[in-house]
Protein backbone atom coordinates (compact mmCIF):
# COMPACT_ATOMS: atom_id res chain seq x y z
CA UNK A 1 0.00 0.00 0.00
CA UNK A 2 1.67 3.13 -1.10
CA UNK A 3 0.54 6.89 -0.69
CA UNK A 4 -0.50 6.78 -4.26
CA UNK A 5 -3.41 4.34 -3.67
CA UNK A 6 -4.26 6.51 -0.65
CA UNK A 7 -4.39 9.33 -3.11
CA UNK A 8 -6.31 7.74 -5.52
CA UNK A 9 -8.81 6.11 -3.68
CA UNK A 10 -9.36 9.46 -1.31
CA UNK A 11 -9.09 11.95 -4.94
CA UNK A 12 -12.43 13.58 -3.91
CA UNK A 13 -10.75 15.14 -1.23
CA UNK A 14 -7.51 16.86 -2.48
CA UNK A 15 -8.37 16.76 -6.45
CA UNK A 16 -10.74 20.01 -5.96
CA UNK A 17 -8.65 21.66 -4.30
CA UNK A 18 -5.51 20.99 -6.36
CA UNK A 19 -7.68 21.94 -9.56
CA UNK A 20 -8.37 25.31 -7.40
CA UNK A 21 -4.71 26.13 -6.67
CA UNK A 22 -3.80 25.67 -10.63
CA UNK A 23 -6.61 28.04 -11.10
CA UNK A 24 -5.29 29.96 -9.05
CA UNK A 25 -1.76 29.64 -10.75
CA UNK A 26 -2.98 29.93 -14.07
CA UNK A 27 -4.70 33.60 -13.25
CA UNK A 28 -1.79 34.65 -11.15
CA UNK A 29 0.45 34.15 -14.67
CA UNK A 30 -1.94 35.17 -16.86
CA UNK A 31 -2.25 38.84 -14.87
CA UNK A 32 1.44 38.75 -14.12
CA UNK A 33 2.29 38.71 -17.75
CA UNK A 34 -1.26 40.23 -19.38
CA UNK A 35 -2.11 43.13 -16.34
CA UNK A 36 1.26 44.00 -14.81
CA UNK A 37 3.15 45.09 -18.18
CA UNK A 38 0.38 47.23 -18.58
CA UNK A 39 -0.07 48.70 -15.22
CA UNK A 40 3.21 49.08 -15.11
CA UNK A 41 3.63 51.39 -17.87
CA UNK A 42 0.77 53.16 -16.55
CA UNK A 43 2.35 53.30 -13.54
CA UNK A 44 5.51 54.85 -14.77
CA UNK A 45 3.58 57.54 -17.14
CA UNK A 46 1.86 58.61 -14.27
CA UNK A 47 5.22 59.00 -12.58
CA UNK A 48 6.43 60.70 -15.75
CA UNK A 49 3.53 63.02 -16.02
CA UNK A 50 3.88 63.65 -12.05
CA UNK A 51 7.58 64.98 -12.85
CA UNK A 52 6.57 67.33 -15.44
CA UNK A 53 3.63 68.65 -13.55
CA UNK A 54 6.27 69.73 -10.98
CA UNK A 55 8.45 70.93 -13.32
CA UNK A 56 5.77 73.37 -15.12
CA UNK A 57 4.51 74.15 -11.34
CA UNK A 58 8.31 75.69 -10.88
CA UNK A 59 8.23 77.50 -14.14
CA UNK A 60 5.18 78.72 -13.34
CA UNK A 61 6.42 80.08 -9.95
CA UNK A 62 9.17 81.40 -11.51
CA UNK A 63 7.67 82.96 -14.68
CA UNK A 64 4.67 84.53 -12.27
CA UNK A 65 7.83 85.87 -9.98
CA UNK A 66 9.29 87.22 -12.97
CA UNK A 67 6.03 89.02 -14.09
CA UNK A 68 5.57 90.20 -10.59
CA UNK A 69 9.29 91.91 -10.90
CA UNK A 70 8.32 93.23 -13.79
CA UNK A 71 5.21 95.17 -12.55
CA UNK A 72 6.55 96.31 -9.27
CA UNK A 73 9.46 97.90 -11.40
CA UNK A 74 7.25 99.43 -13.77
CA UNK A 75 4.75 100.58 -10.66
CA UNK A 76 8.38 101.99 -8.86
CA UNK A 77 9.16 103.85 -11.97
CA UNK A 78 5.98 105.34 -12.79
CA UNK A 79 6.14 106.43 -8.89
CA UNK A 80 8.93 107.79 -9.46
CA UNK A 81 8.39 110.26 -12.68
CA UNK A 82 5.03 111.44 -10.85
CA UNK A 83 6.90 112.19 -8.26
CA UNK A 84 9.46 114.51 -10.56
CA UNK A 85 6.74 115.52 -12.46
CA UNK A 86 6.89 117.46 -15.62
CA UNK A 87 8.77 121.07 -15.78
CA UNK A 88 5.68 122.87 -16.67
CA UNK A 89 4.15 121.63 -13.68
CA UNK A 90 7.14 121.60 -11.25
CA UNK A 91 9.52 124.11 -11.98
CA UNK A 92 7.88 127.40 -10.54
CA UNK A 93 6.71 125.55 -7.61
CA UNK A 94 10.89 124.61 -7.05
CA UNK A 95 11.91 127.54 -7.56
CA UNK A 96 9.64 128.92 -4.91
CA UNK A 97 10.40 126.21 -2.29
CA UNK A 98 14.22 126.75 -3.23
CA UNK A 99 13.38 130.66 -2.18
CA UNK A 100 11.72 129.95 0.78
CA UNK A 101 14.42 127.55 2.06
CA UNK A 102 17.04 129.81 1.57
CA UNK A 103 15.27 132.81 3.53
CA UNK A 104 14.41 129.93 6.36
CA UNK A 105 18.35 129.49 6.47
CA UNK A 106 19.00 132.35 6.87
CA UNK A 107 20.42 132.78 3.49
CA UNK A 108 19.33 135.48 0.74
CA UNK A 109 20.16 134.24 -2.78
CA UNK A 110 20.86 137.53 -4.61
CA UNK A 111 21.66 135.79 -8.21
CA UNK A 112 20.18 132.68 -9.47
CA UNK A 113 21.61 130.56 -12.37
CA UNK A 114 20.16 127.95 -14.66
CA UNK A 115 21.34 125.21 -16.95
CA UNK A 116 20.61 123.88 -20.01
CA UNK A 117 17.95 120.66 -19.68
CA UNK A 118 20.33 117.77 -19.98
CA UNK A 119 17.85 114.30 -21.10
CA UNK A 120 19.27 111.41 -19.60
CA UNK A 121 19.89 109.05 -22.41
CA UNK A 122 17.46 106.52 -23.00
CA UNK A 123 15.60 108.07 -20.13
CA UNK A 124 12.22 109.70 -20.14
CA UNK A 125 14.23 112.48 -17.19
CA UNK A 126 15.96 115.58 -18.19
CA UNK A 127 18.30 116.73 -15.68
CA UNK A 128 17.97 120.47 -14.96
CA UNK A 129 20.83 122.31 -12.96
CA UNK A 130 20.36 125.23 -10.25
CA UNK A 131 23.16 126.66 -8.79
CA UNK A 132 23.38 130.44 -6.76
CA UNK A 133 25.40 132.14 -4.90
CA UNK A 134 24.91 132.39 -1.10
CA UNK A 135 26.74 134.67 1.63
CA UNK A 136 25.93 133.69 5.51
CA UNK A 137 27.45 132.24 8.13
CA UNK A 138 28.54 128.22 8.20
CA UNK A 139 25.61 127.30 10.51
CA UNK A 140 23.57 128.68 7.79
CA UNK A 141 24.76 127.10 5.14
CA UNK A 142 24.80 123.71 7.50
CA UNK A 143 21.16 124.49 7.59
CA UNK A 144 19.81 125.21 4.41
CA UNK A 145 21.67 121.97 3.49
CA UNK A 146 19.51 120.02 6.34
CA UNK A 147 16.88 121.68 4.80
CA UNK A 148 17.28 120.29 1.34
CA UNK A 149 18.04 116.60 2.44
CA UNK A 150 14.04 117.10 4.32
CA UNK A 151 12.82 118.78 1.52
CA UNK A 152 10.01 116.73 -0.33
CA UNK A 153 11.01 118.23 -3.63
CA UNK A 154 13.28 115.47 -5.51
CA UNK A 155 16.44 118.42 -5.38
CA UNK A 156 20.17 116.92 -5.38
CA UNK A 157 23.23 119.42 -4.03
CA UNK A 158 25.71 118.37 -6.27
CA UNK A 159 28.58 120.78 -5.62
CA UNK A 160 29.56 123.52 -3.13
CA UNK A 161 32.16 125.87 -4.15
CA UNK A 162 33.80 128.23 -1.79
CA UNK A 163 34.32 131.68 -2.99
CA UNK A 164 35.51 133.65 -0.01
CA UNK A 165 35.79 132.02 3.49
CA UNK A 166 36.35 135.12 6.09
CA UNK A 167 37.43 134.26 9.78
CA UNK A 168 36.71 132.03 11.80
CA UNK A 169 32.63 132.51 12.68
CA UNK A 170 32.51 135.38 10.16
CA UNK A 171 30.29 134.86 6.68
CA UNK A 172 31.40 132.46 4.17
CA UNK A 173 30.74 133.16 0.26
CA UNK A 174 30.17 129.84 -1.13
CA UNK A 175 27.88 128.90 -4.63
CA UNK A 176 25.45 126.32 -4.44
CA UNK A 177 25.24 124.23 -6.94
CA UNK A 178 21.71 121.71 -7.74
CA UNK A 179 20.12 119.63 -9.85
CA UNK A 180 16.92 118.55 -10.26
CA UNK A 181 14.63 116.08 -12.56
CA UNK A 182 11.70 116.37 -14.49
CA UNK A 183 9.44 113.92 -16.47
CA UNK A 184 9.80 114.26 -19.59
CA UNK A 185 8.74 112.13 -23.34
CA UNK A 186 11.33 110.27 -24.83
CA UNK A 187 12.41 111.39 -27.95
CA UNK A 188 11.40 109.19 -31.01
CA UNK A 189 14.69 108.47 -31.79
CA UNK A 190 15.19 107.13 -28.42
CA UNK A 191 12.33 104.69 -27.96
CA UNK A 192 13.75 102.05 -30.44
CA UNK A 193 17.31 101.83 -29.74
CA UNK A 194 18.70 99.30 -27.07
CA UNK A 195 20.81 101.10 -24.33
CA UNK A 196 23.71 99.07 -23.47
CA UNK A 197 23.74 98.60 -19.37
CA UNK A 198 24.66 101.38 -17.35
CA UNK A 199 28.02 101.26 -15.37
CA UNK A 200 28.31 103.19 -12.70
CA UNK A 201 31.37 104.97 -12.80
CA UNK A 202 34.29 104.19 -10.73
CA UNK B 1 -16.90 7.62 5.38
CA UNK B 2 -13.99 5.81 5.75
CA UNK B 3 -14.49 2.21 5.71
CA UNK B 4 -13.25 0.82 9.19
CA UNK B 5 -13.89 -3.27 8.76
CA UNK B 6 -10.68 -4.17 9.75
CA UNK B 7 -11.86 -7.79 8.40
CA UNK B 8 -12.28 -6.60 5.43
CA UNK B 9 -9.85 -3.81 4.68
CA UNK B 10 -6.67 -3.44 5.84
CA UNK B 11 -6.08 -0.43 8.04
CA UNK B 12 -4.36 2.49 6.72
CA UNK B 13 -3.46 5.49 8.92
CA UNK B 14 -5.23 8.36 7.30
CA UNK B 15 -4.86 10.89 9.78
CA UNK B 16 -1.39 12.16 8.47
CA UNK B 17 -3.17 12.20 5.21
CA UNK B 18 -6.25 14.44 6.24
CA UNK B 19 -4.19 16.45 8.03
CA UNK B 20 -1.78 17.21 4.90
CA UNK B 21 -5.56 17.99 2.84
CA UNK B 22 -6.79 20.13 5.51
CA UNK B 23 -3.49 21.92 5.68
CA UNK B 24 -2.75 22.13 1.03
CA UNK B 25 -6.86 23.10 1.38
CA UNK B 26 -5.88 26.24 3.69
CA UNK B 27 -3.28 27.44 2.23
CA UNK B 28 -5.00 26.79 -1.90
CA UNK B 29 -7.57 28.98 0.36
CA UNK B 30 -5.64 31.91 1.45
CA UNK B 31 -3.90 32.03 -1.90
CA UNK B 32 -7.00 32.27 -3.59
CA UNK B 33 -8.29 34.75 -1.40
CA UNK B 34 -5.02 36.86 -1.92
CA UNK B 35 -5.20 36.18 -6.04
CA UNK B 36 -8.72 37.83 -5.75
CA UNK B 37 -7.53 40.86 -3.68
CA UNK B 38 -4.73 41.44 -6.12
CA UNK B 39 -6.72 41.27 -9.25
CA UNK B 40 -9.46 43.35 -7.55
CA UNK B 41 -6.98 45.85 -6.44
CA UNK B 42 -5.38 45.67 -9.81
CA UNK B 43 -8.43 46.20 -11.98
CA UNK B 44 -9.92 49.01 -9.44
CA UNK B 45 -5.78 50.51 -9.36
CA UNK B 46 -5.73 50.52 -13.06
CA UNK B 47 -8.71 52.91 -12.98
CA UNK B 48 -7.65 54.68 -10.58
CA UNK B 49 -4.02 54.98 -12.40
CA UNK B 50 -6.40 55.75 -15.68
CA UNK B 51 -7.83 58.82 -13.97
CA UNK B 52 -4.87 60.53 -12.20
CA UNK B 53 -3.15 59.90 -15.79
CA UNK B 54 -6.05 62.15 -17.17
CA UNK B 55 -5.72 65.28 -14.49
CA UNK B 56 -2.53 65.12 -14.89
CA UNK B 57 -2.40 65.63 -18.62
CA UNK B 58 -5.37 68.41 -18.29
CA UNK B 59 -2.77 70.58 -15.40
CA UNK B 60 -0.12 70.14 -17.45
CA UNK B 61 -1.98 71.62 -20.32
CA UNK B 62 -3.39 74.18 -18.35
CA UNK B 63 0.30 75.25 -17.02
CA UNK B 64 1.64 75.19 -20.63
CA UNK B 65 -1.09 77.70 -21.05
CA UNK B 66 -0.87 79.71 -18.51
CA UNK B 67 3.02 79.87 -19.16
CA UNK B 68 2.39 80.81 -22.58
CA UNK B 69 0.58 83.17 -21.78
CA UNK B 70 3.06 84.82 -18.81
CA UNK B 71 5.97 84.30 -21.03
CA UNK B 72 4.33 86.70 -23.94
CA UNK B 73 3.43 88.74 -21.36
CA UNK B 74 6.78 89.21 -19.89
CA UNK B 75 8.55 89.27 -23.39
CA UNK B 76 5.89 92.70 -24.48
CA UNK B 77 8.19 94.06 -21.92
CA UNK B 78 11.73 95.51 -22.68
CA UNK B 79 13.26 94.10 -20.24
CA UNK B 80 17.10 95.49 -21.04
CA UNK B 81 15.51 98.82 -21.01
CA UNK B 82 13.82 98.47 -18.44
CA UNK B 83 16.84 97.13 -16.23
CA UNK B 84 18.69 99.80 -17.59
CA UNK B 85 16.12 102.66 -16.72
CA UNK B 86 16.25 101.26 -13.13
CA UNK B 87 19.75 101.29 -12.70
CA UNK B 88 20.05 104.82 -13.96
CA UNK B 89 17.62 105.99 -11.67
CA UNK B 90 18.80 104.03 -8.84
CA UNK B 91 21.94 106.00 -9.64
CA UNK B 92 20.07 109.44 -9.66
CA UNK B 93 18.04 108.19 -6.36
CA UNK B 94 21.52 107.52 -5.11
CA UNK B 95 22.90 111.07 -5.48
CA UNK B 96 20.19 112.47 -3.75
CA UNK B 97 19.70 110.07 -0.57
CA UNK B 98 23.62 111.19 0.02
CA UNK B 99 23.66 113.42 3.25
CA UNK B 100 25.27 116.34 2.59
CA UNK B 101 24.98 117.15 6.96
CA UNK B 102 27.13 113.57 7.37
CA UNK B 103 29.37 114.19 4.68
CA UNK B 104 30.24 117.72 6.34
CA UNK B 105 30.61 116.30 9.36
CA UNK B 106 32.90 113.41 8.28
CA UNK B 107 34.95 116.00 6.49
CA UNK B 108 34.88 118.30 9.16
CA UNK B 109 36.27 115.57 11.90
CA UNK B 110 39.61 114.81 9.34
CA UNK B 111 40.24 118.71 8.04
CA UNK B 112 43.29 119.80 9.86
CA UNK B 113 43.69 123.21 10.87
CA UNK B 114 45.54 125.11 7.99
CA UNK B 115 43.51 123.49 5.66
CA UNK B 116 40.19 125.00 3.88
CA UNK B 117 38.01 123.11 1.09
CA UNK B 118 37.54 125.27 -1.79
CA UNK B 119 34.98 123.17 -3.36
CA UNK B 120 33.46 119.55 -2.57
CA UNK B 121 31.48 117.85 -5.53
CA UNK B 122 30.04 114.15 -4.72
CA UNK B 123 29.98 111.52 -7.74
CA UNK B 124 27.60 108.16 -6.84
CA UNK B 125 29.93 104.91 -7.16
CA UNK B 126 27.92 101.20 -6.63
CA UNK B 127 29.40 101.03 -2.94
CA UNK B 128 29.88 104.89 -1.49
CA UNK B 129 30.53 108.31 -3.02
CA UNK B 130 33.85 109.19 -4.96
CA UNK B 131 34.45 112.83 -3.52
CA UNK B 132 36.16 115.51 -5.36
CA UNK B 133 37.92 118.28 -3.48
CA UNK B 134 39.55 121.59 -3.97
CA UNK B 135 41.69 122.67 -1.15
CA UNK B 136 43.46 125.37 -0.13
CA UNK B 137 46.33 125.24 2.36
CA UNK B 138 49.22 127.95 3.64
CA UNK B 139 51.03 124.96 5.20
CA UNK B 140 53.77 122.72 3.07
CA UNK B 141 52.02 119.64 5.14
CA UNK B 142 48.45 120.55 4.49
CA UNK B 143 48.21 118.21 1.45
CA UNK B 144 50.10 115.15 3.06
CA UNK B 145 47.74 116.07 6.96
CA UNK B 146 44.59 115.45 4.70
CA UNK B 147 45.76 112.21 2.89
CA UNK B 148 46.89 110.67 6.54
CA UNK B 149 43.56 111.91 7.92
CA UNK B 150 41.63 110.53 5.25
CA UNK B 151 43.51 107.62 5.28
CA UNK B 152 42.40 106.69 9.08
CA UNK B 153 39.14 107.60 9.07
CA UNK B 154 37.16 104.60 8.75
CA UNK B 155 34.75 107.02 6.27
CA UNK B 156 37.15 107.64 3.71
CA UNK B 157 39.31 105.30 1.88
CA UNK B 158 42.04 106.10 -1.39
CA UNK B 159 42.71 109.48 -1.27
CA UNK B 160 44.34 110.25 -4.12
CA UNK B 161 45.59 114.04 -5.22
CA UNK B 162 44.80 115.29 -8.29
CA UNK B 163 46.48 118.26 -8.41
CA UNK B 164 49.03 120.81 -6.73
CA UNK B 165 50.06 124.69 -7.52
CA UNK B 166 51.94 126.60 -5.17
CA UNK B 167 52.46 130.55 -4.90
CA UNK B 168 54.65 130.61 -7.87
CA UNK B 169 52.24 128.71 -9.98
CA UNK B 170 49.69 131.93 -9.48
CA UNK B 171 48.09 131.18 -6.22
CA UNK B 172 48.77 133.84 -3.93
CA UNK B 173 46.84 132.38 -0.55
CA UNK B 174 48.83 129.85 -0.35
CA UNK B 175 48.59 125.83 -2.01
CA UNK B 176 46.05 124.86 -3.99
CA UNK B 177 45.28 121.27 -4.41
CA UNK B 178 42.97 119.14 -5.33
CA UNK B 179 42.00 115.25 -4.12
CA UNK B 180 39.73 112.62 -5.09
CA UNK B 181 38.68 110.14 -2.15
CA UNK B 182 35.86 106.98 -2.27
CA UNK B 183 33.63 108.19 1.22
CA UNK B 184 31.48 105.40 2.65
CA UNK B 185 28.51 107.24 4.66
CA UNK B 186 27.47 103.85 6.15
CA UNK B 187 27.53 103.42 10.08
CA UNK B 188 30.76 103.11 11.58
Amino acid sequence: MTILTILREHRVYWLPTALLLLLNLVLFVGYHYVFFGKIRAEWNRRAQLEGTLEVKKHENQQLNATLASQKRAQESLAQFYERINTKEHRLTLLLAHLDDLTRQAGLIPHAWGFGEDKPERFLPVTAFEISFPLEGTYANVRKLLHFLELSEQFITVSNISLREAGELGQNVKLTLGLVTYFHEDLPEEETQRPPARRRPRS
Amino acid sequence: MFNINLASRPFWNLPAFVISVVIFALITLAVTFMNGRTLYRVLTGSEETRTAIASLQKDIAGLDAENEQLRKEIASVDTRRLAYEIDTLNTIIGARALSWSTLLDHVEEVLPNKVRIISLSPSPLEDGVLLSMNCLTESHTGMLDLIDALHNSPNFSNPTPTGLQDQEAGVPEGRKFGLRVTYKPGPV
